[in-house]
Protein backbone atom coordinates (compact mmCIF):
# COMPACT_ATOMS: atom_id res chain seq x y z
CA UNK A 1 0.00 0.00 0.00
CA UNK A 2 1.64 3.09 -1.09
CA UNK A 3 0.68 6.55 1.25
CA UNK A 4 0.50 9.86 0.09
CA UNK A 5 0.79 11.33 3.37
CA UNK A 6 3.37 13.83 2.84
CA UNK A 7 3.58 16.75 0.90
CA UNK A 8 7.21 16.33 -0.73
CA UNK A 9 6.61 12.56 -2.11
CA UNK A 10 5.40 9.12 -1.46
CA UNK A 11 6.13 7.05 1.29
CA UNK A 12 8.05 3.68 0.76
CA UNK A 13 6.29 -0.11 1.33
CA UNK A 14 6.62 -1.64 4.31
CA UNK A 15 8.45 -4.17 2.49
CA UNK A 16 11.14 -2.32 0.96
CA UNK A 17 11.08 -0.46 4.11
CA UNK A 18 11.85 -3.94 6.15
CA UNK A 19 14.53 -4.79 3.30
CA UNK A 20 16.55 -1.56 4.32
CA UNK A 21 16.14 -1.09 7.83
CA UNK A 22 19.22 -2.86 9.02
CA UNK A 23 21.13 -0.46 6.32
CA UNK A 24 19.32 2.78 7.86
CA UNK A 25 20.29 1.30 11.20
CA UNK A 26 24.07 1.09 10.21
CA UNK A 27 23.88 4.62 8.05
CA UNK A 28 24.18 3.09 4.94
CA UNK A 29 21.76 4.57 2.77
CA UNK A 30 21.27 7.80 0.81
CA UNK A 31 19.69 10.65 2.46
CA UNK A 32 16.64 10.53 0.21
CA UNK A 33 16.24 6.85 1.18
CA UNK A 34 16.65 7.70 4.75
CA UNK A 35 13.99 10.43 4.69
CA UNK A 36 11.64 8.08 3.10
CA UNK A 37 11.94 5.62 5.77
CA UNK A 38 12.04 7.90 8.69
CA UNK A 39 7.98 9.13 7.38
CA UNK A 40 7.49 5.99 6.95
CA UNK A 41 8.43 4.70 10.17
CA UNK A 42 6.06 7.98 11.54
CA UNK A 43 2.87 5.90 10.53
CA UNK A 44 3.99 2.11 10.45
CA UNK A 45 3.18 0.47 13.81
CA UNK A 46 4.47 -2.63 11.83
CA UNK A 47 7.88 -1.26 10.99
CA UNK A 48 8.90 0.88 14.27
CA UNK A 49 8.56 -2.19 16.26
CA UNK A 50 10.84 -4.20 13.44
CA UNK A 51 12.92 -1.14 14.00
CA UNK A 52 12.94 -1.68 18.12
CA UNK A 53 13.49 -5.53 17.32
CA UNK A 54 16.40 -4.71 15.29
CA UNK A 55 18.14 -2.75 17.94
CA UNK A 56 17.62 -4.33 20.90
CA UNK A 57 19.55 -7.53 18.47
CA UNK A 58 21.99 -5.31 17.96
CA UNK A 59 22.40 -3.74 22.09
CA UNK A 60 22.73 -7.69 22.38
CA UNK A 61 25.64 -7.90 20.39
CA UNK A 62 27.30 -5.34 21.58
CA UNK A 63 29.58 -6.30 24.15
CA UNK A 64 33.61 -5.34 24.19
CA UNK A 65 35.94 -8.99 24.33
CA UNK A 66 38.66 -7.71 26.67
CA UNK A 67 41.47 -10.61 26.21
CA UNK A 68 44.54 -8.81 24.77
CA UNK A 69 46.58 -10.81 22.01
CA UNK A 70 50.23 -10.89 23.19
CA UNK A 71 52.71 -9.19 21.51
CA UNK A 72 55.85 -12.08 21.99
CA UNK A 73 54.55 -14.26 19.22
CA UNK A 74 54.05 -11.76 16.74
CA UNK A 75 57.62 -10.68 17.13
CA UNK A 76 58.38 -14.28 16.19
CA UNK A 77 56.12 -14.12 13.31
CA UNK A 78 57.23 -10.48 11.83
CA UNK A 79 61.32 -12.29 11.82
CA UNK A 80 60.09 -15.37 10.24
CA UNK A 81 59.19 -12.99 7.64
CA UNK A 82 61.76 -11.41 6.75
CA UNK A 83 63.57 -14.26 5.49
CA UNK A 84 60.07 -15.13 3.24
CA UNK A 85 61.94 -16.80 -0.14
CA UNK A 86 60.80 -14.22 -3.32
CA UNK A 87 57.53 -15.67 -4.96
CA UNK A 88 58.61 -16.89 -8.77
CA UNK A 89 57.40 -14.61 -11.12
CA UNK A 90 54.89 -16.21 -13.86
CA UNK A 91 57.45 -16.06 -17.13
CA UNK A 92 59.99 -17.99 -14.90
CA UNK A 93 57.14 -20.76 -13.74
CA UNK A 94 56.07 -21.04 -17.30
CA UNK A 95 59.65 -21.22 -18.50
CA UNK A 96 60.69 -24.04 -15.96
CA UNK A 97 57.63 -26.06 -17.49
CA UNK A 98 58.68 -25.34 -20.97
CA UNK A 99 62.37 -26.32 -20.21
CA UNK A 100 61.41 -29.52 -18.65
CA UNK A 101 58.77 -30.81 -20.98
CA UNK A 102 61.24 -30.46 -23.71
CA UNK A 103 64.02 -32.54 -21.74
CA UNK A 104 61.31 -34.91 -21.20
CA UNK A 105 60.63 -35.18 -24.90
CA UNK A 106 64.15 -35.32 -25.77
CA UNK A 107 64.76 -38.59 -23.09
CA UNK A 108 61.76 -40.05 -24.86
CA UNK A 109 63.01 -40.10 -27.96
CA UNK A 110 66.51 -41.13 -27.10
CA UNK A 111 65.09 -44.07 -25.58
CA UNK A 112 62.50 -44.86 -27.39
CA UNK A 113 65.08 -45.01 -30.71
CA UNK A 114 67.10 -47.48 -28.94
CA UNK A 115 64.27 -49.91 -27.99
CA UNK A 116 63.32 -49.49 -31.68
CA UNK A 117 67.23 -50.34 -32.78
CA UNK A 118 67.54 -53.23 -30.68
CA UNK A 119 63.88 -54.60 -32.18
CA UNK A 120 64.90 -54.01 -35.45
CA UNK A 121 68.42 -56.07 -34.94
CA UNK A 122 66.12 -58.88 -33.81
CA UNK A 123 63.84 -58.83 -35.95
CA UNK A 124 66.57 -58.72 -39.22
CA UNK A 125 68.22 -61.92 -37.07
CA UNK A 126 65.08 -63.83 -37.29
CA UNK A 127 64.59 -62.40 -41.22
CA UNK A 128 68.10 -63.81 -41.68
CA UNK A 129 67.27 -67.72 -39.97
CA UNK A 130 64.41 -67.58 -42.04
CA UNK A 131 66.12 -66.85 -45.28
CA UNK A 132 68.71 -69.56 -44.66
CA UNK A 133 65.53 -72.21 -43.36
CA UNK A 134 64.04 -71.48 -46.93
CA UNK A 135 67.46 -71.50 -49.05
CA UNK A 136 67.91 -74.62 -47.20
CA UNK A 137 64.27 -76.08 -48.19
CA UNK A 138 65.20 -75.08 -51.54
CA UNK A 139 68.52 -76.78 -51.28
CA UNK A 140 66.68 -79.92 -51.10
CA UNK A 141 64.12 -79.61 -53.28
CA UNK A 142 66.68 -79.21 -55.59
CA UNK A 143 68.48 -82.23 -54.48
CA UNK A 144 65.65 -84.15 -54.48
CA UNK A 145 64.61 -83.05 -58.48
CA UNK A 146 68.34 -84.54 -59.25
CA UNK A 147 67.68 -87.24 -57.55
CA UNK A 148 64.50 -87.73 -59.43
CA UNK A 149 66.53 -87.62 -62.49
CA UNK A 150 69.21 -89.57 -61.62
CA UNK A 151 66.57 -92.08 -60.61
CA UNK A 152 64.74 -91.43 -64.52
CA UNK B 1 59.46 -2.16 -10.36
CA UNK B 2 56.90 -3.82 -7.69
CA UNK B 3 57.34 -2.43 -4.21
CA UNK B 4 57.78 -5.53 -1.65
CA UNK B 5 55.03 -6.32 0.61
CA UNK B 6 55.04 -5.18 4.40
CA UNK B 7 54.21 -8.11 6.00
CA UNK B 8 55.15 -6.02 9.94
CA UNK B 9 51.98 -3.41 9.04
CA UNK B 10 50.31 -6.22 7.44
CA UNK B 11 50.45 -8.54 10.52
CA UNK B 12 50.39 -6.13 13.33
CA UNK B 13 47.44 -4.57 11.95
CA UNK B 14 45.76 -8.03 11.14
CA UNK B 15 46.53 -10.09 13.98
CA UNK B 16 44.85 -7.81 16.62
CA UNK B 17 41.35 -8.03 14.56
CA UNK B 18 41.82 -11.41 13.72
CA UNK B 19 42.17 -12.71 17.23
CA UNK B 20 39.27 -10.95 18.25
CA UNK B 21 37.36 -12.44 15.20
CA UNK B 22 38.81 -16.24 16.58
CA UNK B 23 37.58 -15.24 20.64
CA UNK B 24 34.14 -15.39 19.40
CA UNK B 25 34.31 -19.07 17.84
CA UNK B 26 37.01 -20.36 20.73
CA UNK B 27 36.37 -20.19 24.30
CA UNK B 28 39.94 -19.62 25.58
CA UNK B 29 42.29 -16.64 25.07
CA UNK B 30 45.43 -19.10 24.32
CA UNK B 31 43.65 -21.28 22.14
CA UNK B 32 42.49 -17.82 19.94
CA UNK B 33 46.61 -17.29 19.97
CA UNK B 34 47.18 -20.26 18.58
CA UNK B 35 45.05 -20.11 15.58
CA UNK B 36 45.72 -16.71 15.07
CA UNK B 37 49.94 -17.42 15.24
CA UNK B 38 49.07 -20.76 13.15
CA UNK B 39 46.94 -19.62 9.94
CA UNK B 40 49.44 -16.40 9.80
CA UNK B 41 51.78 -18.82 9.28
CA UNK B 42 50.00 -20.75 6.86
CA UNK B 43 50.01 -17.20 5.06
CA UNK B 44 53.45 -16.83 4.99
CA UNK B 45 54.19 -20.33 3.57
CA UNK B 46 51.11 -19.97 0.78
CA UNK B 47 52.19 -16.39 -0.52
CA UNK B 48 53.17 -17.28 -3.83
CA UNK B 49 49.85 -18.93 -4.62
CA UNK B 50 47.86 -16.11 -3.77
CA UNK B 51 47.28 -12.48 -4.81
CA UNK B 52 47.89 -9.42 -2.81
CA UNK B 53 44.21 -8.63 -2.43
CA UNK B 54 43.05 -11.96 -1.22
CA UNK B 55 45.39 -12.45 1.81
CA UNK B 56 42.94 -10.92 4.41
CA UNK B 57 39.99 -13.07 2.92
CA UNK B 58 41.81 -16.00 3.30
CA UNK B 59 43.47 -15.22 6.20
CA UNK B 60 39.86 -15.18 8.14
CA UNK B 61 39.11 -18.36 6.34
CA UNK B 62 41.62 -20.39 7.57
CA UNK B 63 41.12 -19.17 11.15
CA UNK B 64 37.34 -20.15 11.04
CA UNK B 65 38.45 -23.60 9.78
CA UNK B 66 41.02 -24.14 12.31
CA UNK B 67 38.81 -22.83 15.15
CA UNK B 68 35.69 -25.45 13.73
CA UNK B 69 38.25 -27.73 13.94
CA UNK B 70 39.38 -27.10 17.42
CA UNK B 71 35.93 -27.31 18.73
CA UNK B 72 35.33 -30.64 16.73
CA UNK B 73 38.43 -32.09 18.62
CA UNK B 74 37.15 -30.65 22.31
CA UNK B 75 33.80 -31.87 21.83
CA UNK B 76 33.89 -33.50 25.15
CA UNK B 77 35.46 -30.79 26.86
CA UNK B 78 33.21 -28.42 25.80
CA UNK B 79 30.23 -30.15 26.89
CA UNK B 80 31.68 -29.69 30.36
CA UNK B 81 32.11 -26.30 30.00
CA UNK B 82 28.60 -25.69 28.71
CA UNK B 83 27.52 -27.73 31.83
CA UNK B 84 29.92 -24.97 34.44
CA UNK B 85 28.00 -21.87 32.62
CA UNK B 86 24.35 -23.67 32.96
CA UNK B 87 25.53 -24.22 36.82
CA UNK B 88 26.12 -20.35 36.94
CA UNK B 89 22.85 -19.12 35.85
CA UNK B 90 21.27 -21.15 38.80
CA UNK B 91 23.33 -19.45 41.32
CA UNK B 92 21.50 -17.09 43.80
CA UNK B 93 24.08 -14.77 44.75
CA UNK B 94 24.70 -12.51 42.24
CA UNK B 95 28.50 -11.53 43.17
CA UNK B 96 29.41 -15.55 41.10
CA UNK B 97 27.18 -14.11 38.06
CA UNK B 98 29.02 -11.90 35.37
CA UNK B 99 26.15 -10.75 33.16
CA UNK B 100 28.71 -10.25 30.44
CA UNK B 101 30.55 -13.70 30.65
CA UNK B 102 26.83 -15.15 30.17
CA UNK B 103 26.19 -12.48 26.90
CA UNK B 104 29.67 -13.76 25.70
CA UNK B 105 29.27 -17.63 26.05
CA UNK B 106 26.01 -16.44 23.91
CA UNK B 107 27.53 -15.15 21.18
CA UNK B 108 30.08 -17.44 21.30
CA UNK B 109 27.53 -20.12 21.02
CA UNK B 110 25.97 -18.18 18.27
CA UNK B 111 28.96 -17.60 16.53
CA UNK B 112 29.88 -21.39 16.11
CA UNK B 113 26.64 -22.18 14.62
CA UNK B 114 26.53 -19.23 11.88
CA UNK B 115 27.42 -20.26 8.32
CA UNK B 116 30.99 -18.72 7.67
CA UNK B 117 30.38 -15.64 5.49
CA UNK B 118 28.13 -14.68 7.89
CA UNK B 119 30.26 -15.04 10.55
CA UNK B 120 32.71 -12.93 8.70
CA UNK B 121 30.29 -10.22 7.57
CA UNK B 122 28.87 -10.17 11.37
CA UNK B 123 32.43 -9.42 13.00
CA UNK B 124 33.57 -6.97 10.52
CA UNK B 125 30.46 -4.70 10.37
CA UNK B 126 29.76 -4.94 13.73
CA UNK B 127 32.71 -5.49 15.91
CA UNK B 128 35.56 -4.18 13.37
CA UNK B 129 33.04 -0.75 12.31
CA UNK B 130 33.78 -1.30 8.81
CA UNK B 131 31.34 0.46 5.68
CA UNK B 132 29.54 -1.98 3.34
CA UNK B 133 32.02 -0.97 1.30
CA UNK B 134 34.82 -2.30 2.58
CA UNK B 135 33.56 -5.72 3.69
CA UNK B 136 32.55 -6.05 0.20
CA UNK B 137 36.26 -5.70 -0.77
CA UNK B 138 37.09 -7.91 2.09
CA UNK B 139 34.71 -10.70 1.21
CA UNK B 140 34.77 -9.98 -2.95
CA UNK B 141 30.71 -9.06 -3.54
CA UNK B 142 29.11 -6.18 -4.23
CA UNK B 143 27.87 -3.93 -1.41
CA UNK B 144 24.56 -4.53 -2.15
CA UNK B 145 25.55 -8.60 -1.74
CA UNK B 146 26.84 -7.38 2.01
CA UNK B 147 23.64 -6.09 2.94
CA UNK B 148 21.20 -8.96 2.59
CA UNK B 149 24.38 -11.30 3.63
CA UNK B 150 23.79 -9.13 6.99
CA UNK B 151 19.91 -9.24 6.92
CA UNK B 152 20.11 -12.81 6.74
CA UNK B 153 22.99 -13.03 9.39
CA UNK B 154 20.71 -11.18 11.76
CA UNK B 155 18.18 -13.21 10.52
CA UNK B 156 19.99 -16.64 12.00
CA UNK B 157 21.12 -15.05 14.80
CA UNK B 158 18.11 -14.05 16.18
CA UNK B 159 16.76 -17.70 15.66
CA UNK B 160 19.64 -19.12 17.32
CA UNK B 161 19.19 -16.87 20.48
CA UNK B 162 15.17 -17.93 20.54
CA UNK B 163 16.38 -21.55 20.39
CA UNK B 164 18.60 -21.11 23.14
CA UNK B 165 16.29 -19.04 25.27
CA UNK B 166 13.67 -21.70 24.84
CA UNK B 167 16.11 -24.33 25.71
CA UNK B 168 16.99 -22.54 29.00
CA UNK B 169 13.29 -21.81 29.69
CA UNK B 170 12.53 -25.66 29.52
CA UNK B 171 15.77 -26.37 31.49
CA UNK B 172 14.73 -24.45 34.47
CA UNK B 173 11.55 -25.82 34.14
CA UNK B 174 12.77 -29.32 34.94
Amino acid sequence: MICYNNRKGFTMKCNKVKNRLNAYLDNEVSLQVKERIERHILTCHECQSELHKLKALNNQLNIIFNENLNEQRLCELIDKSRFLPKPKSKAANFAITAVSMCIAVIFGAYISNATFKQVAIENNNSVSLNTELEESYYDYNSLYAFLEEVDE
Amino acid sequence: MNNPFDWELFIRDKSKKLFHYVLKLVYSAEDAEDIVQNSLIALLKNTHKLDQSHYERWLYRVAYNKSMNLLKRNKSILKKTDDIVLNYNTFTLDEYVNEDDIKRNMIRKCFTKLKEKHALALELQFYQKKSYKEIADIMGITSSAVDSLLVRAKKEMKNIMQEKEMKNIMQEKE
